[in-house]
């Protein structure tokens, strides 16, 4: 039986927008409940602006939910209140260390602050499971290239012994070396660190290769929920099954629009 | 069409020269979709924007020839440039949410670029975007990664450029999306002898809509292959 980590129920997350004369609310996510288990690759799919981000933060405690409630489970306290034991890697390449300050300084800072807690002693050890030359040590941020960087920021997310770690599109915009590179020590870090891993992204080859369980998104609602095996051999919802045939790219634009549309249009008819 | 034979691209660094690309000499020809393939830093958007010459010329260093219809580029001044950046090779690029001026709602770009409203709509519905009036109300903050992509497709492709550049396309863009820019590009250099250049990582994209492929290695650029998946049609 697989523990359960963190227990979602019933989220919903709403901004409201105030012009001169009204206010629009806009619903982010709506209804989204789901469970992430101990030591597994969860991955969350859908198409842009269907809210995974939103649900991120909202995971990693950076945004309240609306409604709804999240209950996580663990029973170590391995933390004091001020390390969050979820942390989150985010999408913004290049943007996610300090351009102006060493490697080491990023390192050493993050150790110190984790004190007895961290796995790690030094920032060498760090370099080497992420496999970052010694010489990059007294590199500042902005001299790292793109692949480097987030390699550096997954370092510091690591030294503090998080339990859940969320990865917010990872893979985009790298080459194929890179992305392979990811992945293993992804896997790694899930293995050998025990390490819950939360991933989100849009590319659904890629989640295919790491992921335990996948939830599909849309439009702020959770479509499906299920193992990769069962999610890509037998996707129950019509939705999913779309999303895993265009991804081969074979489809004419008619049939794209033609689904989309009646997609569409069965929703309006369900909720109406 | 156009003609590149740039023998290098280095980048000044203080009293530096560091050369990032050499070597490198290709023609683009009418109705036919190009691409380059690279890794991480190999130089492939910097090759691309220097073929209008808009790389910053007190950072980079340009040597060689460009010929576009016959004209060679470095004798061009910049206000020829900026027509022809304007009219005949028009950019969409990486971070394209940066090339809005975040001041202003998308309508502007409307009013400002596009004559025919009803080729506007058209085009924004083939990409699933909502109607101009809905989506010109929006600042570009407001807009997600996925969808200031499309718009800036939108915007470059409907002045109808003869060349049409487009860096990373489907970096933000989700897999219903990719399907139908594989079918608009296809469609765009089949008519009006025009032609696209892509650059991206992503290979099966690559393969699916490309004629021609080349690679940078080594800094510098392969020639050109027939893609053997699609070809030349």
């Amino acid at each position: 039986m697989k523990k359960v980590l963190v227990k979602c129920e019933n989220l919903f997350y709403e901004v409201s927008e105030k012009n001169f004369l009204k206010e629009e609310k806009k619903t982010i996510l709506q209804n989204v409940s789901f469970e992430i288990f101990d030591n597994e690759i969860f991955s969350i799919a859908g198409e842009s602006g269907s809210g995974k981000t939103t649900l991120a933060k909202v995971l990693a405690g950076i945004i309240r939910p609306t409604k709804g409630e999240i209950r996580y489970f663990s029973d170590n306290n391995i933390h004091s209140h001020k390390i969050s034991p979820v942390q989150i890697l985010f999408q913004n390449n290049g943007e996610l260390i300090n351009p102006y300050r060493t490697v080491e300084s990023l390192l050493t800072e993050v150790l110190e602050k984790a004190g007895s807690n961290s796995l790690f002693k030094s920032a060498n050890q760090l370099l080497d499971i992420f496999s970052l030359d010694y010489s990059i040590k007294n590199q500042k941020g902005f001299s790292l290239s793109g692949g480097q960087q987030q390699r550096v920021a997954l370092a510091r997310i690591l030294a503090i012994n998080p339990q859940i770690i969320i990865l917010d599109e990872p893979f985009s915009a790298q080459d194929k070396a890179s992305v392979e590179n990811l992945i293993g020590l992804v896997k790694d870090i899930n293995k050998n660190f025990g390490k819950t891993i939360v991933c989100i992204s849009h590319d659904l080859k890629t989640i295919k290769n790491i992921s335990d369980r996948i939830m599909i998104m849309k439009n702020g609602s959770v479509i499906e929920t299920g193992d990769v095996k069962e999610i890509f051999t037998d996707p129950k919802n019509d939705y999913t099954k779309f999303l895993i045939k265009a991804s081969e790219l074979e489809l004419s634009a008619e049939e794209v629009k033609k689904f989309l549309k009646e997609y569409e249009q069965n929703q309006r008819n369900q909720n109406s | 069409m156009l003609r590149a034979d740039i023998s290098k691209i280095s980048i000044l660094n203080s009293n530096e020269e560091n050369i990032l690309l050499k070597n490198i000499s290709f023609n683009l020809d009418p109705n036919v979709i190009y691409t380059i393939l690279g890794e991480n830093g190999s130089g492939k958007s910097t090759l691309i924007k220097s073929l209008t010459l808009l790389p910053d010329r007190r950072f980079f260093r340009i040597d060689g020839k460009i010929f576009w219809n016959g004209k060679n580029l470095f004798e061009a001044s910049e206000e020829e440039l900026i027509m022809l950046r304007k009219n005949q090779i028009r950019y969409v690029f990486q971070d394209c949410i940066n090339s809005f001026d975040p001041l202003k709602r998308i309508s502007y770009y409307f009013d400002w670029m596009v004559e025919d409203k009803q080729q506007l709509n058209e085009l924004l519905e083939y990409f699933n975007l909502p109607e101009q009036t809905e989506l010109g109300k929006l600042y570009p903050y407001e807009l997600s990664g996925g969808m200031a992509q499309r718009i800036a497709i939108v915007l470059a492709a409907i002045v109808k450029p003869k060349l049409l550049i487009l860096d990373e396309p489907t970096s933000a863009a989700d897999t219903a999306v990719i399907n139908l820019l594989i079918h608009f590009l296809r469609d765009y250099v089949s008519d009006g002898n025009n032609s696209v250049l892509i650059v991206t990582q992503d290979l099966l994209f690559a393969e699916k809509v490309s004629d021609m492929i080349a690679e940078i290695k080594n800094h510098t650029l392969t020639e050109f292959q027939v893609n053997q998946s699609v070809g030349l049609k």
